[in-house]
């Protein structure tokens, strides 16, 4: 049973590895790895061949062949497992631990989790050749039309192990949750310096609310992940000027359109951003590489909605209950900068700590500029958009923001840090005193 | 006065540490739970998913698999613990479906008072206190 996780999990790290070089290749390989195995366990439903160890076989000779590239050495492999500060690490235990004490108090997942994530995921491993029946759920709240990244992954595990425990679908969480705290890390260190890395990663490692929603096996957190795996491929791009990392940063932010419909959103603000930018520079390879880049996972999405058969509740509300006449109600706008500024002072009251730093005074290095200004557009028109969704919800938007506002931060959170992060003076040579 | 970068920084970590202090137990709680403690069989979804869920079988080859209970069959998902005993049968008899009404060969009762009785459907099986499984009779 253990063997079979581990094996599932190597060989999702092994295909993971497939991308281009270091920095981050070891980071990089967790999202890659496992969005790719969930996008190619969704297709092989798909075929309808009820034999589940020819699945196996297909990710073995996939793993196969993306072994032969790393040890032919035509990518070759470059692990360094690099020291962490004490802090960081002692922040680290801790965070486990509120994590694991979530878990034990709630391993099926939280409501959420079970409802939509654990179900969907049970679809797709306990008769698959009836999987399709989730999408026959007749109420909304089990969301039919929610991209399946999650349920798929957790399903590929279940079949390699012969079974559901929920150990390995928290295990999973664990390797998301922890990614995205040391992709962060990694990130800050690298695009600006290891003292504000240290702060930020062992400041988030503590945190809660961001520990609690990786535990709760719901998908923002690897939302999250795969959001700023995106924009820290966008910041390679422009450092390296490697389009690798263009097409890298293309493929995180199609695999985030297939984790959640908050990532479809990422997706084409990214593609946005990009194209346009790409467009005024008369840059048409780079444009052409994002377009082709972005072709798979917008086929992927558009076969999976009409798959799914099921209308999104908001898009649907739009037009049923007219709900863009919510536009021109005021109270609605200052129901939720009120909310947002209670949720960030009741759950993320420990990020405030994260001002501080900033007696040192703001600076952005010069090498960052441009991918900091694409990314912060990026960022923008993201909070734009949660804030539109919530606008326009057909919902109640008291119920709605009670039951969603934190996950809706913390989808964005590791991304912000990151570019807050970016701005500070501390740590940098003419600082120091 | 000038404040060093390293002043900051340590500041900034002993105040995360310093409010984290109340997670200190957590070293002896969790390792003891996850050792000693069956926490997957206390927890409040799989106490009520197993009894259902060890009866899987019962519903293979049916797509649809009927629900009802003491709450009026409109306001099943207007009510929190409805639409959480709903859920909760989703999830155990998945890959078949559960719908909110009573047409289906097989259907699961939910009630928390009495057992509401039903002319054309004859229970089955009990699965635990509050749920039962009733065979439509045509």
């Amino acid at each position: 049973m253990f063997s079979g996780f581990l094996y599932s999990i190597f060989i999702a790290l092994i295909i993971g590895f497939a991308n281009p070089e270091k920095p981050f290749r070891l980071l990089f390989s967790i999202p890659l790895g496992f969005g790719l195995c969930s996008v190619f366990y969704f297709l092989f439903l798909l075929t309808g061949i009820q034999n589940i160890l020819v699945y196996k076989i297909f990710e073995f000779i996939i793993a196969v062949v993306v072994s032969f590239f790393i040890f032919t050495k035509i990518i070759p492999p470059e692990i360094k497992i690099k020291k962490i500060s004490l802090s960081l690490a002692f922040a680290n235990l801790t965070g486990l631990l509120i994590f694991l004490k979530y878990y034990v108090n709630n391993s099926l997942g939280s409501w959420d989790g079970f409802r939509i994530w654990n179900t969907k995921a049970e679809f797709m491993f306990r008769d698959i050749s009836l999987w399709k029946n989730m999408f026959l759920q007749p109420h909304f709240l089990s969301h039919n039309d929610y991209p399946l990244f999650l349920p798929s992954s957790t399903a590929r595990i279940w079949q390699y192990t012969g079974n559901d425990n929920s150990i390995f679908n928290i295990t999973l969480a664990i390797i998301f949750t922890f990614s995205a705290v040391y992709m962060l890390y990694f990130a800050i260190k690298h695009f600006q310096n290891k003292k504000i890395a240290q702060l930020f990663a062992t400041v988030l490692m503590l945190t809660p609310v961001f520990l609690v929603n990786g535990a709760s096996q719901c998908a923002d957190i690897p939302l999250s992940l795969f959001i700023l795996a995106s924009i820290i491929s966008l910041f390679l791009y422009f450092e390296k000027k490697n389009s690798h990392f263009l097409i890298l940063g293309t493929v995180f932010a199609g695999f985030s359109a297939w984790v959640k419909n908050e990532g479809l959103m990422f997706f084409l603000v990214f593609l946005l951003v990009t194209g346009v930018y790409f467009l005024y520079k008369k840059s048409y390879k780079n444009l052409f590489y994002t377009a082709a880049a972005s072709l798979p996972f917008i086929a992927l999405i558009f076969f999976f909605k009409f798959l799914c058969n099921s209308p999104n509740d908001l898009i649907a509300g739009f037009f049923a209950f007219k709900t863009y006449t919510h536009l021109f109600d005021l109270h609605n706008y200052l129901m939720i900068i009120k909310s947002l500024v209670l949720m960030l002072i009741e759950r993320f009251w420990l990020l405030f700590l994260l001002i501080i730093p900033l007696i040192k005074g703001v600076k952005l290095c010069k090498n960052n500029k441009e991918a900091f200004y694409l990314s912060l557009v990026i960022f923008i028109l993201m909070c734009l958009g949660y804030f539109m969704t919530y606008i326009l919800s057909p919902h109640d938007l008291d119920w709605l923001l009670t039951y969603s506002l934190d996950r809706i931060i913390l989808q964005v959170l590791p991304l912000f840090l990151f570019l807050y992060a970016l701005c500070l003076k501390i740590g940098q040579e003419d600082t120091e005193n | 006065m000038k404040i060093s970068d390293g002043t900051i920084t340590k500041l900034v970590l002993f105040l995360a540490f310093l409010l984290s202090v109340k997670y200190v137990p957590l070293f002896i709680q969790v390792p003891f739970t996850l050792a000693f403690v069956p926490y997957q069989k206390i927890n409040s979804f799989n106490v009520r998913v197993q009894p259902v869920l060890k009866n899987n079988d019962l519903f293979k080859n049916r797509t649809y698999v009927g629900f009802y209970t003491d709450v009026e069959e409109q306001k099943v998902f207007d009510l929190e613990r409805s639409v959480d005993d709903f859920y909760t049968l989703q999830y155990a008899i998945a890959p078949s479906v559960l719908v909110n009404d009573t047409e289906e060969k097989y259907v699961i009762g939910v009630f928390n008072k009495n057992i509401i009785k039903k002319n054309n459907l004859k229970m089955i099986k009990q699965f635990d206190k509050r749920t039962y499984l009733f065979e439509r009779m045509e």
